[in-house]
């Protein structure tokens, strides 16, 4: 009976997120216009649910302190009070108040993910068109040191250097963006191989063009829509792997508010029957949900694989 | 919906899977095992977190596995034979089938690879006594000899998996054996 019910809720969310994402292309549609709205118009519902979505996300993590009822790290009641008026969603393990945690971890987790992807994208993408230009012996050098990092699963790297250089933001930013970098090196290395031959280019290396030049305005213009693409899908990835280290209890360190590890503090309650602790879980999976969505739709529009 | 399943992270289905079936008491949301254990207990026990790794892993498989098939689908031999008026299942089983099979043997073996990374997570939501746990508690208490040694661990056993699953891949394609 209990799982029925369950069932019910999840059909309800599907058909709720349907009529969202429908609303809101028909209105973007409208407000848009020129190129952007001839984009819109080859967007599927899922695009635009999942466009909505970020939005949504963008929006509350900028305006953090004007949503959130009571500041981040304030004590404001009891531990672990249930859902009302004042305190929202109730509060946590120490007493604080868990929708403005919620709110302020949107900033925080979100925040930091995106920075790290931005700069695993840089440290990345270009060692890897470098070396797909150059070719000979630094293709090999490069390639053999990312091959080196990428023969251990990442999580456990992570684990490792983590444990080497201690726990604290910058160190876990610049961590996760040396392990992901060499992913998007990857990436960026094939799609550079197959531009690297075509026949502009070899008409540019004849013009007297420089490497720079060459890669800045031939090869990467060209490479871009691939690499946008990645970038929404290493987001995901990078954010995923904050969420997890951060609910180990070795990424984002308290009093900090972040949703891997306010699940962590308060997954006690989920055995007395409480769906608090699965709300920040939810947040983090609802944004990777949409961000895919929307990647989906973009390499569909790239590679037009379905017809 | 695989494209649903796959973005969430391992502890948010650990724990919709303790929310929903340990809340009934079918199953016991903690994982503690001891020597002493017998073999239906063990298995009783690490029913939860065995089924929360098979529903991660589910997810890449049929992403990946979809990838790998729907190129195939798109390639000239298969129109034909639908074009002969074959029934679409004999289609994917006696034509698709064989050629995809290089791809999604070289799947399973990285999920295998996968499973490693993503046990460290779950053991830590079902208080399993494992070497993911160890790791995590030594990292958050920096012990560095022991956190190098069950990397080392970890390392050797996925680079291992890895290592298989590009054999398996030239072996089930004569193309890559005898390419010289």
């Amino acid at each position: 009976m209990n799982v029925l019910i369950n069932l019910l809720w999840v059909a309800v969310a599907v058909v709720a997120a349907v009529a969202a994402g429908r609303l809101f292309l028909s209105v973007a549609r409208i407000l848009s216009r020129g190129r952007a709205e001839k984009l819109l118009r080859t967007a599927p519902v899922s695009a635009g649910f999942g466009m909505l979505v970020i939005l949504i996300y963008v929006f509350v993590a900028v305006f953090a302190p004007l949503i959130a009822p009571f500041a981040e790290r304030e004590i404001v009641g009891a531990q672990f009070l249930p859902w009302d008026a004042t305190h929202l969603l109730g509060t946590d393990n120490l007493g604080r108040d868990m929708f403005s945690r919620l709110v302020y971890g949107a900033r925080n987790t979100v925040g930091i993910a995106f920075a790290t992807t931005a700069l695993a994208f840089v440290l990345g993408a270009i060692p890897g068109l470098l070396a797909a230009t150059v070719g000979s012996w630094l293709d090999q050098v490069l390639s053999r040191i990312v091959d080196v990092l990428m023969s251990i699963p990442s999580l456990i790297f992570s684990l490792l250097l983590l444990a080497i250089f201690g726990t604290s933001i910058v160190t876990l930013v610049l961590v996760i963006a040396v392990i992901d970098s060499t992913r998007v090196f990857r990436l960026a290395r094939s799609v550079a191989m197959n531009i690297v031959v075509m026949d502009y280019i070899e008409a540019a290396k004849l013009r007297g063009e420089g490497l720079w030049r060459l890669i800045m305005r031939e090869i990467l213009p060209n490479a871009m829509a691939p690499l946008v693409a990645e970038f929404g899908l290493r987001f995901c990835f990078v954010f995923l792997t904050i969420a997890a280290l951060s609910f180990l209890g070795v990424g984002i360190q308290p009093p900090t508010a972040d949703w891997g590890s306010m699940v962590r503090d308060n997954a006690a309650l989920i055995t007395f029957g409480n769906v608090t602790p699965l709300l920040p879980a939810g947040a983090i999976a609802l944004l990777t949900v949409a961000v895919n969505f929307v990647v989906d739709w973009m390499l569909d529009r790239a590679s037009g694989l379905k017809e | 919906m695989a494209l649903t399943s796959i973005s969430f992270p391992e502890f948010f289905v650990a724990y919709i899977l303790i929310f929903v079936l340990a809340q009934s008491g079918l199953f016991p949301s903690m994982a503690r095992v001891d020597p002493e254990t017998s073999w239906g207990e063990m298995a009783y026990r690490t029913f939860l977190p065995a089924l929360t790794l098979t529903l991660v892993v589910t997810a890449h498989m049929m992403r990946m596995t979809r990838a790998a098939i729907i190129n195939l689908l798109a390639s000239p031999y298969i129109e034909m034979a639908q074009l002969k008026g074959m029934k679409p299942m004999r289609v994917i089983l006696h034509h698709a089938l064989p050629n995809a099979f290089a791809p999604i043997v070289t799947v399973v073996a990285l999920n295998l690879a996968y499973l490693i990374t993503g046990v460290v997570v779950v053991e830590v939501v079902f208080v399993y006594p494992g070497l993911g746990q160890l790791m995590v508690d030594s990292v958050s208490k920096r012990d560095i000899p022991v956190v190098q040694a069950v990397a080392l661990l970890f390392a050797a056993a996925y680079v291992l998996l890895n290592l298989m699953a590009d054999v398996l891949s030239t072996l089930s394609n004569p193309r890559l054996i005898h390419r010289t």
